[in-house]
């Protein structure tokens, strides 16, 4: 009898326990992924099965198998030029901000300068400004009669403003300085990561600056390097804003055509597959840069560096 | 220490001012590239919203004239005032949908421990690596087959999809330091669970979201590439208004547009600086 | 104040808690009577939080039953029990003034208006804290901060009050002030109280009855005097205060509740039992403390337990001098010597050392 009893004391309240537990963090998560579902994976699902459709005239996309819109790309040069191009755009950005952003990220994670929040809020800027008013404003600056030029044609050696503005020269300065803050934040917690101590260990030895920078410093933030850089990257591969808009008419990377082809021709099937290829292209960098981190990782446990 | 104070200024007597200039080269070089780089980020905006309050119908430097021209052009173009409307109630619905669902997850994530919590975590991030430009033509082509048509409600969860995983990451680093021991406070107190979650949960958490949910603002009030192809004619938001004008024509009330997301950007990171501190959201 | 709840007695019925793969309490029985200031005593990691977490209703036992006044509490949520609990780090919402801080517990239970004005002001008065009701958390210092989140515990009147090392981020001296304070407060109140910590001279000096745990188990319960002078546990001789402390084997019953017991040095020794059930025979050790071992160059006629040896330290201790002997296989003594007694002990001299029979106790292994 009393066995009996404490049986069910025992028994009821973690039962009840478990169904609860299942019931609020479900009732929490739930909404969150079927969003995802329906409003990302399966869309995603649908267009690769639309780089298959075939582009009809009457219609945007014809339902098919066929393999065209893929051969198109691949036999036309103009295209495949438009894919170099754009590769070699990502590349320059990618070192041009990382360039621009690694000063930045050490004196951020190195100075007490009292004016550190106003300073990391200038970088911050350009990360939540929207894309096509940072392009504007670089339209601005680029002009030729915009401050670049104007400072430009105060240089003794230099009488003709230079034309920046709807060149892909221009356009690749105003994308660099843009992803600039995603190097920097990139940086900052792997340079913090590095105690002051260790450079100082480094001077300490007799080392001067360069082999510092090139023997200390670039190693042990690579982790930040590799991974501020692969987001760049992807962010190269698919701009369409600042190419278009800085960059001009003459100015193409694949973004550009993604767009012309939802937009201006209506060619979503090739759309489509040019989509497909891009989003391949950049869970393959993900991919890579994610192994590549974890090699680092696995011989820096080895102590190999 | 002293030995070495004591040395110096014999050095200096010889070389005199340019070996101290050389020595002192690298640092002033440093500061001058910093200067260099921390000009080029402030400068697209800074030219914008100088610009916007030039007399001159062009960008020109130096200004000239001071004038509110621009501004009263974007007030009365009609399309504009219309696109600014939207961009803000897209902004708004969208921040409240990000908040319930980042903050329901980020609960989850961080209160109970479960085989694939990580995973959990990665997926839901996940959309903050996906190109937006990919994810729009997808969306585009996937509601074009079914026949819907592009409507607010579909602009604005386009918009939770990105902005979501950033209250997420938010909320999780904000919850990380809460102390639970003010929830057992609460409860030793007589508080039942709703009312710990009410008055002590999310009152103590209410900066972390006031951040989180300001945020969720700006980025869909900035989001071009989701807009342009889903806002439609009719829902163009003022960054799409933006992109379209400054393809084919010029307008000094686009200086002003672009000038107003800046102001909004700006209020809106002032706020984050003031309640969490922007540092550890980003 | 108004009608007091009535004031609870806690009973812990063989309590266990398991963590996975830890045992951090087990089979704790206690019975704390209505009033009664009770002092959970141990080292890091022995399972004093996790007892009291089981009163609170934060965790609940694996096993066994905990009452609260006569009622079993085993699934009772944390909101439905009358504890009121002080957090070791006050756990004061940082959101809330004071007033708010102090009002909120009555708040939750649907107090108005008036009867909150005057119940806050007089627990804040209670705790002598009278004209902060406005200030925030953050602009009080360590001390204002508990004494707020005592006025909060107190305010709704609870059957219990529980304290989590309430002490341990005070600075030294205000550590003493707040200790005297508590316990006046408490004592003033009638209140039930569980007091955790690891600190042996708080727990002595401010509880009626101290609870000895070790290891997730209770080692011994009583009051100061009893776990000081009549320890019953090699762990409660050795945690609270200093011994000496010789292992040994029980020979027998010698006679009037005395047991003779052989030390490994082969020292016999005659020695009392504090326990209630007689010492089983087998490996015990025994206890004696330096305050009642005797030192002299001589050893007077009838002195009993003698043993020689040579001083090896003299530490001057201003009231008292400590010293080591070494008395035989690398066995040393502390003894303590009034300063008042007048034959002072060099280091390097031979001594002999003695104690009485009843100071010498046995100590078993739990
Ligand atoms: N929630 C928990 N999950 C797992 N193990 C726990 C949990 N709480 C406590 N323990 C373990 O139980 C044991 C007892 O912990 P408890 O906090 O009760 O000790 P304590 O006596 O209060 O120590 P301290 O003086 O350090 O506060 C410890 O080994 C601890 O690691
Ligand atoms: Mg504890």
């Amino acid at each position: 009898m009393a066995t009996l009893e404490q049986a069910k004391v025992a028994v009821r309240p973690s039962t009840q326990k478990r169904y609860g537990r299942l019931l609020v963090p479900g009732l929490l998560v739930l909404p969150s992924l079927i969003v995802l579902l329906v409003f990302v994976i399966i869309p995603l699902v649908f267009m690769f099965r639309y780089s298959f459709y075939r582009h009809g005239y009457l219609v945007v996309m014809e339902p098919a198998f066929t393999f065209e819109n893929y051969i198109r790309f691949f036999t036309t040069v103009f295209y495949l030029e438009v894919a170099a191009k754009t590769l070699g755009y990502a590349l320059i950005v990618t070192v041009a901000s990382l360039i621009m952003g690694y000063p930045v990220a050490y004196f951020l994670s190195r100075s007490r300068t009292r004016f550190r929040p106003l300073l990391m809020a200038i970088v911050i800027v350009p990360f939540t400004l929207s894309l096509v008013v940072s392009a504007y404003g670089w339209l601005a600056l680029l002009s030729q009669n915009g401050i670049i030029n104007w400072f430009l044609t105060k240089i003794p050696f230099v009488d003709e403003p230079i034309k920046l503005a709807y060149t892909p020269r221009g356009a690749l300065i105003a994308m660099s300085v843009n992803f600039i803050p995603y190097q920097v934040l990139a940086l900052l917690s792997a340079i913090s990561n590095i105690g002051r101590d260790l450079e100082e260990a480094s001077y300490n030895l007799g080392a001067n600056r360069r082999q510092t920078f090139f023997k200390v410093l670039l190693p042990l933030s690579y982790p930040g390097i590799l991974s501020g850089c692969t987001l760049v990257f992807v962010l190269g591969l698919t701009a369409f804003i600042a190419p278009r808009l800085v960059g001009g008419a003459s100015m193409i990377m694949l973004g550009n055509l993604v767009y012309d082809n939802m937009i201006v021709y209506l060619n979503w099937p090739f759309a489509a597959a040019l989509g497909f290829m891009l989003l391949g292209a950049t869970m393959a960098v993900f991919f890579i840069s994610n192994r590549l981190l974890r090699l680092e990782f696995i011989e820096r446990e080895r102590g190999l560096r | 220490m002293i030995e070495g104070a004591a040395r110096k200024p014999a050095i200096e007597a010889k070389g005199g001012v340019l070996i101290r200039l050389w020595n002192q080269a690298p640092s002033i070089l440093f500061r001058l590239v910093l200067f260099v780089i921390f000009f080029l980020l402030i400068a697209p905006p800074a030219i914008v919203l100088i610009s916007s309050f030039s007399r001159a119908l062009f960008f020109t430097f130096p200004p000239q004239g001071l004038s509110l021209i621009a501004y009263e052009r974007f007030i009365a173009n009609p399309a504009l005032v219309s696109a600014l409307k939207v961009s803000t109630t897209v902004g708004l619905a969208n921040m409240v949908f990000a908040l319930v669902l980042g903050i329901g997850a980020a609960f989850v994530i961080d209160r109970y421990r479960f085989p694939g919590r990580d995973v959990l975590e990665a997926v839901l991030l996940a959309p903050l690596m996906l190109p937006v430009l990919v994810l729009s033509i997808a969306i585009l082509m996937f509601i074009s087959q079914l026949h819907i048509p592009r409507n607010f409600w579909l602009l604005t969860i386009s918009h939770v999809l990105v902005t979501t995983p950033f209250v997420l990451r938010i909320m999780l680093a904000g919850m990380a330091g809460f102390e639970r021991v003010l929830e057992e406070a609460s409860a030793s107190l007589g508080a039942r669970p709703w009312q710990t979650i009410v008055k002590v949960t999310f009152p103590v958490l209410q900066p972390t979201i006031l951040s989180a949910g300001v945020l969720a603002f700006v980025v869909s009030f900035g989001q071009v590439t989701l807009s342009i192809f889903l806002a439609g004619q009719k829902l163009a938001t003022l960054p799409v208004v933006i992109w379209a004008y400054a393809d084919y024509s010029y307008d000094v009330a686009i200086t002003a547009v672009a000038a107003v997301i800046i102001f909004v950007t700006i209020v809106v990171l002032a706020i984050v600086e003031k309640t969490t501190g922007v540092e550890r959201v980003f | 104040m108004q009608e007091q709840t009535k004031v609870s007695d806690v009973k812990l019925e063989e309590v266990k808690k398991v963590f996975g793969h830890i045992t951090a309490v087990d089979s704790v029985s206690l019975h704390i009577k209505e009033g009664e200031f009770v002092s959970l005593l141990g080292p890091s990691g022995c399972g004093k939080t996790t007892t009291l977490r089981m009163v609170a209703g934060f965790v609940y036992p694996t096993e066994g039953n905990v009452y609260i006044g006569s009622k079993l509490v085993n699934d009772v949520p944390p909101y439905k029990r009358t504890c009121g609990m002080v957090f070791q780090n006050y756990a004061l919402f940082p959101h809330l003034s004071v007033f708010e801080n102090v009002a909120f517990g009555l708040r939750v239970r649907g107090v108005k208006g008036d009867e909150i004005r005057k119940r806050v002001a007089a627990a804040i008065e209670l705790v002598r804290m009278s004209g902060y009701e406005k200030q925030y958390p953050k602009q009080l210092s360590g001390g204002q901060q508990q004494r707020i989140a005592l006025a909060r515990a107190l305010v709704i009147q609870p059957g219990v009050l529980l304290l989590d090392e309430p002490l341990s981020n005070l600075d030294a001296k205000l550590r003493l002030q707040m200790r005297e304070e508590i316990r006046d407060l408490v004592k003033r109140i009638g209140i039930t109280t569980v007091f955790v910590t690891h600190d042996q001279e708080e727990s002595l000096t401010i509880a009626d009855r101290i609870c000895v745990m070790n290891n997730g188990k209770m080692e011994q319960v009583g009051s100061a005097t009893e776990i000081y002078e009549a320890p019953q546990t090699v762990f409660v001789a050795t945690f609270v205060g200093i011994t000496n402390l010789l292992e040994g084997r029980l020979l027998g019953e010698a006679n009037g509740g005395l047991y003779a017991v052989e030390s490994k040095q082969g020292i016999k020794v005659i020695a009392r039992s504090a326990a209630s059930e007689p010492p089983k025979l087998g490996a015990v050790a025994i206890s004696i403390r330096p305050e009642k071992v005797c030192i002299g160059r001589d050893s007077p006629k009838d002195a009993t337990n003698v043993l020689g040896g040579r001083v090896t330290s003299k530490v001057y201790l201003g009231a008292i001098i400590r010293y080591r002997v070494a008395v035989r296989d690398g066995l040393e003594f502390v003894v303590e010597q009034q300063n008042r007694e007048v034959e002072q002990l060099g280091k390097g001299e031979e001594a002999q050392i003695w104690w009485a029979s009843k100071d010498a106790l046995v100590v078993t292994h739990k």
